[in-house]
């Protein structure tokens, strides 16, 4: 039926010079406000987080990996509960990933065919497949708002002709997941633009996945230790030839200076692990910069982690609380896994305020100047930012 | 701080502690504190603690958990104490214990003039001075003062020395507050020690009583040695009505039910954070209510027990059987796909929230999210077995409830 839709776009406002926009993307479980920052909740659980938490937060989205899902709790507890948002009682929206990543990230031993990825499992030795097929059939059973297509992953650093056999198999894989997608009224599935560093090639595909009218596409196979010259350039190209009036999730992005750029670029939704991963290991966001708690300076610091952040954690604690319970309970970890979360969700609520008040290149060149007091700013985030308009000074 | 009994039942003291400061709101006894590590309640975020709990007495802090961090350098840096420092609402008081129920009692390398405090990081002696330094930068509201808790089970002659250290250290904390404003703030409790020496705990009940004390803890008397009641008895017999007495130690409800009868007021709720540790779920709704003992948690000993067949062992298990079965351990396969709530029932934002399931999965992948939501159920059953039990005691109800808690 044409009009059960499972995703539907609005664009509220868009920057006078840059390409960003600010735009709601309604979802079957949410209305999520864009530009949106995803959380990474792997196993079905944001990192010692509870719902409640999160809800305080204004987390809109979060995201699921189905290759960890799939092995605990599961399909068939996962298909007898209703799926991951009653298993785990989140209300919002989800995404989940097709799997794939985790296969070549995770497992050395992964072979990739034309058939999918066959790998053996890390519980048995058992050899296993992850198909396009596969990897619809786990998702639908997840049942996230959002899932992805099972991609030919391959580093952002390959070159040569596997860069452009995996784009091409991406396509294929591509239709493949549309024919195995049982639930197209209740969840989404977007394509994921591969090609490498090769624009040629991101063109190419860039205009196959556009043919087939999927509701919202992802931009992949960056971010793995490439140049950011050409990361930046390849993000650019993929806003430029996608679709306006549908989202498009920049993939694996989560610092600072790259959600700026990547918003200013045209991307809608971003996800990455460094805010929650980074909180383990005592790392604080700030405006100004990362701050390690663990370090000796912070024991008598009674000043918040950011003064102006109203956060749980910052609206009751010090600095030098935390950095008392850090590393001997688990309560120092979750103080600060609040506060990133808070800060990641802030940073994207302020480019959106500042987007529909068309004020988005003065807030751009606000929050460099916080992070680099001495003006060094990356080249790359600069000659990006000019080529939407935005000088740094 | 004064203790006002209102009633006394079969043994059991129904009262109110009433505070100096305003600011702070009695306490209904039986009382039970929250137990915290590091001055936090474990596993959770004083947001959740804030949002979720507003039952417990007062927070309880252990010197092992605060000595080294913060310790007395940076708090005295600080200047505000240590319930600012930790962010605790001041309707609460803060009390601090020299000892973490949840150690294990060391008392070999205690010395005359100091107690070894343990952390993960390894032991401090801390002398009388060391331990008022701590308080005048700490500021506790309430405070333990320094002892040498011995076990049951040692000499007479170490009973002995435990209550003539534990009195001297007293006796010298006290000379010093004489002169310090500071300190005057501060409510002091004196300890009960002796071991297991009847004497030596009548002599250190009876010498603590003249001295100027705001209570007192019962130490080292542990609820799973022979003839605890008695001894428990004992030292409170020999102990004045208008003070009260705090009873430290991880305590099963039967425990609670005993330690009451004797005269405690006060206890903490450790017992919530072990079982937590041991992921396990508690379920302290009465008898009738309780899941079935098979599939309660059961330290593997059945399968020992078979192995050996030794009576010790046998007591052991009848021990372990008594202290577990109050408690479903999660983490076993069978709860894999049971999604219903760790306690039918329940009210706690984990039971109204979430499943077995989803915790088992939790616990399966060791994922933190397992130990927030079994603490937050857990403190909500041992809070709410507290409440359940001063309402039967102004009531006329305790008897019934207390039958109906333990049949089995």
């Amino acid at each position: 039926m044409a009009d059960e839709k499972a995703l539907e776009f609005k664009i509220l406002g868009k920057c006078s010079r840059s390409k960003a926009r600010v735009s709601v993307i309604s979802l079957p479980h949410y209305d999520v406000d864009a530009p949106v920052f995803m959380p990474v909740g792997t196993q079905g659980t944001l990192k010692g987080m509870t719902s409640y938490q999160l809800e305080k937060l204004d987390c809109h989205i979060i995201l699921g990996n189905t290759y960890h899902l799939g092995m605990r709790p599961g399909t068939d507890v996962l298909e007898k509960v209703g799926g991951l948002h009653n298993f785990m009682n989140w209300k919002r929206a989800m995404l989940t990933d097709s799997g794939g990543f985790q296969m070549v990230s995770l497992l050395k031993l992964s072979e990739v065919s034309e058939e999918g990825v066959k790998f053996q499992s890390p519980h048995d030795g058992s050899e296993m497949l992850l198909s396009p097929e596969k990897s619809m059939e786990i998702q639908n059973t997840i049942g996230a708002d959002i899932m992805m297509q099972l991609d030919d992953v391959i580093s952002s650093l390959t070159t040569g002709s596997r860069v452009e056999e995996a784009m091409y198999r991406s396509i294929r894989w591509l239709d493949r997941c549309i024919k195995a997608h049982k639930r197209p009224a209740e969840q989404n599935l977007f394509p994921i633009i591969q090609g490498g560093l090769d624009p040629k090639l991101r063109e190419i595909c860039c205009q196959e996945m556009v043919k087939r009218d999927c509701p919202g596409y992802a931009i992949g196979g960056l971010s793995g230790g490439e140049e950011k010259e050409q990361f930046w350039k390849m993000v650019s190209l993929c806003t430029d030839y996608l679709p306006e009036n549908k989202p498009r999730y920049c993939m694996g992005i989560g610092y600072t200076t790259d959600l700026i750029v990547c918003v200013a670029l045209g991307a809608d939704m971003f996800d990455c692990v460094y805010p929650t991963r980074t909180a383990r290991f005592g790392t604080a966001l700030t405006a100004t910069g990362q701050l390690s708690l663990r370090q000796q300076k912070f024991a008598s610091d009674f000043t918040p982690i950011e003064s102006d952040c109203l956060c749980s954690t910052c609206r009751k604690h010090s600095r030098a609380y935390v950095h008392s319970l850090f590393s001997r309970e688990a309560v120092g970890c979750h103080l600060i896994t609040v506060h990133n979360i808070y800060y990641q969700m802030r940073l994207m609520k302020e480019m959106r305020d500042s987007i529909m008040n068309d004020k988005f290149p003065d807030f751009v060149k606000k929050r460099f100047n916080l992070l680099y007091p001495d003006k060094n700013f990356p080249p790359w985030a600069v000659n990006a930012l000019s080529s939407v308009g935005i000088t740094l000074d | 701080m004064e203790f006002h009994e209102i009633k006394s039942v079969a043994g059991c003291r129904c009262g109110e502690i009433r505070f100096n400061n305003s600011e702070r709101q009695k306490i209904n006894t039986p009382a039970c504190m929250l137990y915290t590590r590091g001055g936090a309640a474990p596993y959770l975020t004083n947001e959740l603690t804030e949002d979720f709990f507003d039952d417990y007495a007062g927070v309880h802090v252990t010197l092992p958990t605060l000595f080294q961090y913060p310790g007395p350098d940076v708090l005295q840096t600080y200047g505000k104490g240590i319930s600012e420092f930790l962010g605790i609402q001041k309707k609460n008081f803060v009390f601090m214990s020299v000892y973490d129920p949840t150690q294990e009692i060391q008392c070999s390398y205690n010395e005359d003039k100091n107690v070894s405090v343990w952390n993960s990081g390894g032991r401090k002696k801390i002398n009388v001075d060391q331990f008022i330094e701590i308080l005048k930068s700490f500021k506790p509201n309430i405070a333990q003062c320094l002892c040498d808790t011995v076990p049951s089970g040692e000499s007479c002659k170490r009973n002995r020395k435990s209550v003539d250290r534990t009195l001297k250290f007293l006796d010298e904390l006290l000379e010093c507050r004489k002169n310090s404003d500071m300190l005057k703030s501060i409510e002091i409790l004196g300890s009960v020690e002796g071991g297991d020496s009847e004497t030596e705990r009548v002599r250190c009940a009876v010498e603590t009583s003249k001295r100027e004390v705001a209570g007192f803890v019962v130490e080292g008397i542990e609820p799973s040695s022979q003839n605890w009641e008695e001894l428990l008895k004992t030292c409170i017999k020999n102990l004045p009505s208008d003070r009260p007495r705090f009873f430290p130690g991880p305590m099963t409800p039967d425990h609670i039910f005993s330690a009451l009868e004797c005269g405690i007021d006060v206890f903490d709720s450790s017992f919530a954070y072990e079982a937590t540790r041991r992921g396990c779920s508690l379920n302290l709704q009465c008898s009738s209510k309780r899941c079935k003992p098979e599939l309660n948690h059961t330290n593997d000993v059945t399968e020992k027990c078979k192995a050996t067949q030794s009576k010790e062992l046998e007591e052991n298990i009848s021990e372990n059987i008594k202290k577990t079965r109050f408690e479903m351990n999660i983490a076993n396969i069978r709860y894999k796909e049971d999604f219903s709530s760790l306690v039918i029932g329940c009210s706690c934002y984990s039971c109204t929230n979430h499943t077995r399931a989803y915790i088992y999965h939790l616990l399966e992948t060791k994922e933190m999210l397992a130990e927030v939501l079994l603490m937050i159920h857990n403190f909500h059953q041992y809070f709410s077995f507290f409440k359940k039990l001063r309402e039967a005691l102004n009531n006329d109800t305790y008897e019934t409830f207390k039958q109906d808690f333990l049949r089995t």
